[in-house]
């Protein structure tokens, strides 16, 4: 019994979450409900369906390779991207991220800001 | 003949100190923040060293860029409406910085105000009355999405301002916006470092993971009339200095109206201008003063300077000059430009 708990405890974390890679790491997501995440610092996130992308090589090709449109080009080799087609943006981004042709790629997180 | 050369003496040293002389202003006694004034300060029993001892200073500002990105602004305000040189929309890239249909909307105002309110006889005195502000318009009102942040971000970039002043804060800062951040400090202003001035927030709490906090960052906190830590203003190892963001006063500044009058909010209306996002213009006109003395300050050369002209207040220790609640002390504007 407690080495079922045990089991369960390990897979929980895991099991319960969404995850997205930031530079070959993971990182976890709690969802909330649609659309809404809890992220591994206890804020409340949103996630957009566009994600950016950073890369020092041209961004045609990564374009390319997974049906990507450029939506907004920033400084030093930043771009903002979205899928062609509906997609699990998440694991998309996991995907793309490990990709030796990027930086990194990253969510477009929606978060809380405030005049102070 | 004597007279005559008198008299062009005069009206030449009167032209020469236009935006930089004691010209009376009628809010200027308000203006606890940035002077003494002994009637008001008694009135309000507020300590005599609450303010950052920039009167008389001989630096307005002159030639120095500062974005403000904030939510919006009254851009026809008599107080600076000729130190606006650029607005902009981060959200469409248009020039439309107006704010309706907010009740934040007043915040830019004031803060522009804060810096910029030239020395016209119509109100106050900001400190830094010759900046040059570039106001870009972030959407600070609920929720908004890393790519909006960026972009504000990258407009200022591209207008290759001195210093960046920021009266929000998410307390979440993510890794695409401290790259950004940190290239900005680093790489900006010629390689000597843009100033990313940010308010730590007013919820009395520590922030790790905030804007203000970062090294690349001057985060700002908030002081009150007694001369201590406003109660609100949050703390962290990354807080640089604390300014007046007053507790039962406000700070006396610009306000927004949609009725095309300019207007005021005072130190003692019951919705005054209290808070970190006070306190931020505050440290970044007087930072505008500094780059006017010496341009060829490197960001890093600024934080020293800051750790080594703050005033200790607070009857706390400062560890290597530090406190996390008041980081290296109080904004001193005459040590700061000495």
């Amino acid at each position: 019994m407690l080495r079922f708990i045990g089991c369960l405890l390990i897979i929980t974390p895991a099991a319960l979450a969404d995850i997205y890679s930031y530079k070959g790491q993971d990182v976890y997501l709690q969802k909330l409900e649609e659309d809404r995440y809890l992220n591994d610092k206890g804020h409340v996130v949103g996630i957009s369906d566009n994600f950016f992308i950073k890369l020092d090589t041209e961004i045609a090709v990564i374009l390319e390779k997974y049906d990507l449109q450029l939506v907004k080009t920033y400084s030093n080799n930043l771009y903002k991207v979205q899928p062609k087609f509906k997609t699990d943006v998440l694991m998309l981004i996991e995907k793309v991220d490990a990709d030796s042709l990027t930086q990194y790629a990253y969510p477009n997180f929606i978060k809380k800001i405030q005049a102070r | 003949m004597r007279l005559v050369l008198f008299c062009c003496l005069l009206l030449l040293l009167g032209c020469n100190n236009k935006n930089n002389s004691p010209t009376p202003e009628p809010l200027y006694q308000e203006q606890w923040a940035i002077h003494y004034n002994k009637p008001f300060y008694e009135a309000y029993n507020i300590d005599p060293n609450a303010h950052i001892h920039s009167e008389g200073v001989a630096y307005t500002g002159r030639g120095i860029k500062i974005a403000v990105i904030d939510i919006g602004l009254d851009k026809n305000h008599l107080e600076f409406k000729d130190n606006i040189i650029n607005t902009i929309n981060s959200a469409d890239g248009s020039d439309d910085v107006s704010c309706q249909h907010s009740e934040d909307c007043f915040h830019g105002t004031a803060v522009t105000g804060i810096i910029a309110a030239n020395i016209n006889g119509y109100g106050l005195k900001g400190i830094a009355p010759n900046a040059q502000i570039s106001f870009i318009k972030l959407d600070l009102g609920g929720y908004t999405g890393d790519d909006e942040i960026l972009a504000a971000f990258d407009y200022a970039e591209k207008l290759d301002v001195d210093i960046v002043s920021n009266s929000w804060g998410t307390e979440d800062v993510s890794p695409v916006i401290i790259e950004k951040i940190n290239h900005m400090a680093i790489k900006g202003r010629d390689g000597k470092g843009i100033l990313m001035v940010f308010a730590s927030g007013n919820e009395g709490k520590e922030v790790p993971d905030d804007e203000s906090m970062l090294e690349t960052v001057i985060g700002v906190g908030a002081s009150d009339e007694d001369n201590l830590r406003a109660i609100y203003s949050n703390v962290g190892a990354g807080l640089d200095i604390v300014a007046p963001g007053g507790f039962k006063l406000g700070v006396t500044t610009t306000n927004y109206r949609d009725d095309g009058n300019s207007a005021f909010i005072k130190a003692e209306d019951p919705d005054g201008f209290i808070g970190t996002s006070a306190s931020t213009p505050i440290v970044s006109a007087a930072l505008a003063l500094l780059l006017e003395k010496n341009p060829q300050l490197t960001r890093q050369q600024v934080q020293q300077r800051i750790k080594d002209s703050a005033d200790k207040i607070g009857n706390v220790e400062y560890i290597e000059g530090h406190n996390p609640y008041y980081g290296y002390g109080k904004l001193n504007v005459s040590r700061l430009l000495e």
